[in-house]
């Protein structure tokens, strides 16, 4: 039995990822998942037997697959249901990600499967695993500006994810946070993946900031393009991604899968165009006055920022 | 294929890169940062707690500055904001608790740590280190020699058991889901926990201790932010002790 082709969002985080896989997930032809994760390795064990060294949240990472199996095969995400959906894991424990990915998709069949896991991007074969697990997938690839993307990234726990993935810059035999060469790699990772292994009608670049100042046109362009349902009714569905059931915190065995803010509060607000900052200007983190570096503005620029 | 700027990684590696120079100086702006967010963390908390507003309000409608409650007082009012009060101070002397706690299991890691570096110095040299060895067993035995298989099964066993300690200190918190969201105290406490294992581990590991100096300086910073916490804390609670007394006093008036 075929499969309906699966639906990738794929950019670095903090690029309105939550907030548009959440209003994509409740489109009457998608089921959109939390953060699964799986595809950073071969089989799922290895998602359970990750060392602290490996990652910097690595109890958490298990949440979004253990939400979605609860939700999907158990009907519910409670406490009983996180610990049904551990036993499901733990029989496909030696199962290569993708198996467990196609089981998932039949599950929610006629549906289309929506996932997004921004961290993707900073690992090539992690998004070549789950291109090669579903070659007729969609992908979305979801922009924003420099700027906006990196004060993003600084203010959320303070600024731990720049941290965490090695975002430095080196002046002066000094290393200085500069989350601007994370924003550049993991969107270059990203247009690398892109430009080589996937066909041009199989993805699609949006710009997050477009997308949020006129919800109503580009989520029509963007149902065209995915050949779902472009109705009135199917977009102002997609307007309340509080109607997911993973926009909420999970039960105390497994609260997150997505990000904790959107969780907090799910509701989509359409926003105003805003005059985006120049690409050419001081930035607020840099205390020496320093801009962006040509190669980030030059990829701003490809964007179309 | 297009080029990236730098070395940006996934998952987070120990040795990101190869220059020593450049290497180093990423490990210390990590370290600075981590010691930054923890001792953060850690204020936040403690603050909220201290400036939370209901526990002001309780204490002004217990009593006024002379210890008398305000006239006209509603009684089930009074009762539960004396049941408030009571509450915070138990929380709080929980915190003060936890931290002290903290406190000495710092103290612990870091002789162990410390006990460990001396080891292996020993260890680098082996002649010195057995003479040595062996003379603190024949002094702990009298005059009795200790055959030498015996000399090396004593010197395993000593460093099992430090390398026993340092995990057991290092990792207290085996899985902090389950402990969110339970009953406050036991909340606060793996949330100290939290703060100060779940990073202090990743300069303690011993597989890079190759550079002490930089982990006790992390140790005594870290040691230096509780004991300040703890200070705060102890007199925050010795003055709210004393207004539950006061308030203990009022009650009995209204029994």
């Amino acid at each position: 039995m075929s499969l309906p082709p699966p639906i990738f969002l794929i950019a670095p985080p903090r690029s309105f990822t939550t907030l548009v896989s959440g209003m994509l997930g409740v489109h009457p032809d998608v089921y959109g998942v939390p953060e699964l994760t799986i595809f950073y390795r071969e089989t799922l064990s290895e998602l359970w037997t990750l060392g602290r060294a490996d990652t910097s949240s690595d109890t958490r990472m298990r949440h979004g697959i253990l939400r979605a199996v609860a939700e999907i095969f158990f009907g519910e995400q409670t406490d009983a249901a996180i610990a049904g959906a551990e036993r499901w894991c733990a029989r496909r424990q030696d199962w290569h990600v993708r198996d467990v990915f196609t089981e998932l998709r039949a599950a929610v069949a006629p549906l289309r499967l929506l996932e997004k896991s921004p961290d993707y991007t900073l690992k090539p074969e992690a998004m070549l695993r789950f291109f090669e697990s579903c070659p007729d997938c969609k992908i979305i690839f979801l922009t924003r500006h420099p700027v906006g993307q990196c004060k993003s990234t600084l203010s959320i726990n303070d600024g731990a994810y720049p941290f965490n993935c090695n975002s430095f810059a080196f002046e002066n035999g000094q290393a200085i946070l500069d989350p601007q060469i994370a924003w550049h790699d993991m969107n270059v990772n990203v247009l690398n993946f892109l430009e080589t292994h996937v066909p041009k009608d199989q993805y699609l670049r949006v710009m997050g900031e477009a997308l949020l100042a006129d919800p109503e046109g580009e989520l029509k362009n963007l149902c065209r393009w995915l050949g779902i349902r472009d109705d009135e009714d199917a977009i102002e569905q997609m307007k309340h991604p509080e109607r997911s059931p993973f926009a909420n915190f999970g039960p105390i065995s497994a609260l997150f899968g997505n990000d904790p803010n959107f969780q907090r509060n799910p509701h989509f607000k359409k926003q105003r165009a805003r005059t985006l900052p120049p690409l050419d200007g001081p930035l607020p983190w840099r205390k020496d006055g320093a801009t962006l570096y040509p190669e980030v503005r030059a990829l701003a620029e490809e964007f179309g920022y | 294929m297009r080029k990236t700027l730098g070395q940006v990684c996934y998952p987070r590696r120990e040795q990101v890169f190869e220059d020593p120079e450049k290497e180093a100086s990423r490990r210390l702006a990590v370290m600075q940062f981590r010691r930054k967010q923890v001792a953060g963390k850690a204020r936040a908390h403690v603050d909220r707690i201290l400036r939370e507003d209901g526990l002001a309000r309780s204490i002004e409608e217990l009593h006024d500055k002379q210890g008398r409650p305000p006239p006209n007082v509603n009684l089930e009012s009074l009762v539960s904001q004396y049941r408030r009060l009571n509450y915070q101070q138990v929380w709080l002397s929980t915190i003060a608790r936890s931290l002290e706690e903290i406190l000495r299991e710092l103290d612990l890691v870091r002789f162990l740590q410390d006990r460990a570096a001396s080891e292996e110095a020993l260890l680098t040299r082996k002649a010195e280190r057995e003479a040595l060895f062996v003379a603190s067993a024949v002094d702990r035995r009298g005059d009795v020699e200790l055959p030498p298989k015996l000399v090396a099964l004593l010197r395993q066993e000593v460093k099992r058991d430090i390398r026993r300690k340092e995990v057991r200190n290092a990792n207290p918190v085996q899985d902090r889901t389950g402990d969110y969201y339970l009953s406050m105290p036991r909340r606060m406490q793996s949330i100290m926990k939290f703060l100060f294992f779940e990073h202090l581990p990743e300069e303690l590991a011993p597989d890079e201790a190759k550079d002490p100096d930089t982990r006790y300086r992390f140790l005594f910073d870290a040691l230096t932010e509780v004991e300040i916490l703890n200070g705060e804390l102890q007199s925050n609670l010795y003055e709210l002790q004393e207004y539950v007394e006061s308030a203990d006093l009022v009650m009995m008036r209204y029994e």
